[in-house]
């Protein structure tokens, strides 16, 4: 009798600490983030880190690492550009306004492709007209060629008479808060997809 | 021979009427339409304008556009190629019989090279359009937005009645 019932307190308790496990396990579970689905491209995982040097409006020496704790979008382009670098800046500009306050954790930067003609200046006065927070680089022909090999982003110039043009690739590259690239967008990514992405890695 | 007169008489009339009629300048085969462009901001040079031309008429050729804020206005084609993007001047565009020419952001555009003036938003850019065979044809396009990629919503920049 008193074996049977001390079976059973042991049976209850066992059952008391089963429950409560799986009670703790499925909170653990309730508790761990979903994997955020993306809508841009995942970049692949365990590229090559980029690595940039460039000069900002003010002259001053600019490194990836000056951004460090930001996500950074990244594109390449020149003023001389009637189409496409307008419409991806104008593009950013809205998708800063849907970002709410988390937009002080995302910093837009835009590396012109024509250091001969794009001064710090007119690069200044040009990205900030679409948002005052953006920055705008350039640097030496090398500097510039450096920092499109390495988001490996082709360009070639093109003589037109007196003129030139530039072809380019157009992708526009995120990088989270470590300074690794993580998501490319294209020149028909929504803002509401670069909303979406953009706030899960600025609070992951 | 009255009656012959008689009866051809009108004939006659009726003939040399559309023979006149035919002789008269023709109606405008080619219209432009839709046109627009795109506020610029500062630092920038260059603009773009888009139109559509609709031809009712034989084959055209647009052979030029000009306009008064550029030094000068280039006709440029923009292609993806190996993912890269690339704009070239073309010299001319083919204007099919009773056919239509879009200029649009992904693809034809008229390059508005060195503004004399920046393109303020709601504003008015002149345009003309230089055909082989229609001549030219003014056209006001409407400055949109910044960021703007497609035509007005409403029927405006629709080439000026001559």
């Amino acid at each position: 009798m008193t074996n049977t019932k001390g079976r059973s307190i042991a049976l209850v308790a066992a059952l008391c600490v089963g429950v409560a496990a799986a009670g703790a396990w499925a909170w653990q579970i309730s508790r761990r983030q979903p994997p955020v689905s993306y809508r841009l491209t995942e970049w692949p995982r365990g590229a090559r880190q980029p690595s940039l040097s460039l000069v900002d409006a003010d002259g001053r020496q600019r490194t990836l690492g000056d951004y460090r704790g930001r996500v950074v979008v990244l594109f390449f382009g020149y003023l001389r550009c009637p189409n496409a670098c307008p419409a991806e800046l104008f593009k950013l500009a809205l998708v800063m306004k849907q970002l709410g306050a988390i937009r002080d954790r995302v910093q837009v930067l835009f590396v012109t492709l024509d250091p001969e003609r794009d001064t710090p200046q007119l690069l200044r006065g040009y990205v900030t007209a679409f948002d005052p927070k953006f920055v705008g680089l350039t640097g030496t022909p090398a500097q510039i060629a450096q920092a499109a090999a390495t988001f490996s982003v082709a360009y070639e110039k093109v003589n037109l008479g007196d003129d030139y043009s530039i072809d380019h690739s157009t992708a526009t590259y995120v990088l989270d808060a470590d300074g690794r690239v993580r998501l490319l967008g294209a020149m028909d990514t929504t803002v509401g997809d670069f909303a979406h992405d953009l706030t899960a890695l600025a609070t992951e | 021979m009255k009656l012959l007169i008689r009866r051809c008489l009108p004939l006659s009339v009726a003939l040399l009427a559309t023979l006149a009629l035919a002789a008269e300048p023709p109606s405008p085969s080619v219209a432009v339409t839709r046109a627009w462009s795109r506020a610029t901001v500062p630092g920038a040079s260059v603009g773009a304008a888009y139109f559509e031309i609709v031809n009712s008429g034989p084959p055209d050729v647009l052979v030029a556009v000009e306009s008064p804020v550029a030094k000068h206005v280039e006709m440029h084609s923009m292609t993806m190629k190996a993912g890269m993007m690339q704009m070239r001047p073309v010299p001319s565009v083919d204007l099919p019989a009773k056919g239509r020419v879009v200029f649009g952001p992904e693809g034809l555009h008229a390059m508005l090279i060195d503004l004399t003036q920046p393109l303020r938003e709601g504003g008015r850019v002149p345009l003309t359009l230089v055909f082989r065979d229609a001549g030219r044809i003014p056209v006001s396009a409407v400055v949109q937005g910044p960021g703007a990629m497609m035509p007005p919503a409403a029927e405006a920049g629709t080439s000026d009645k001559h």
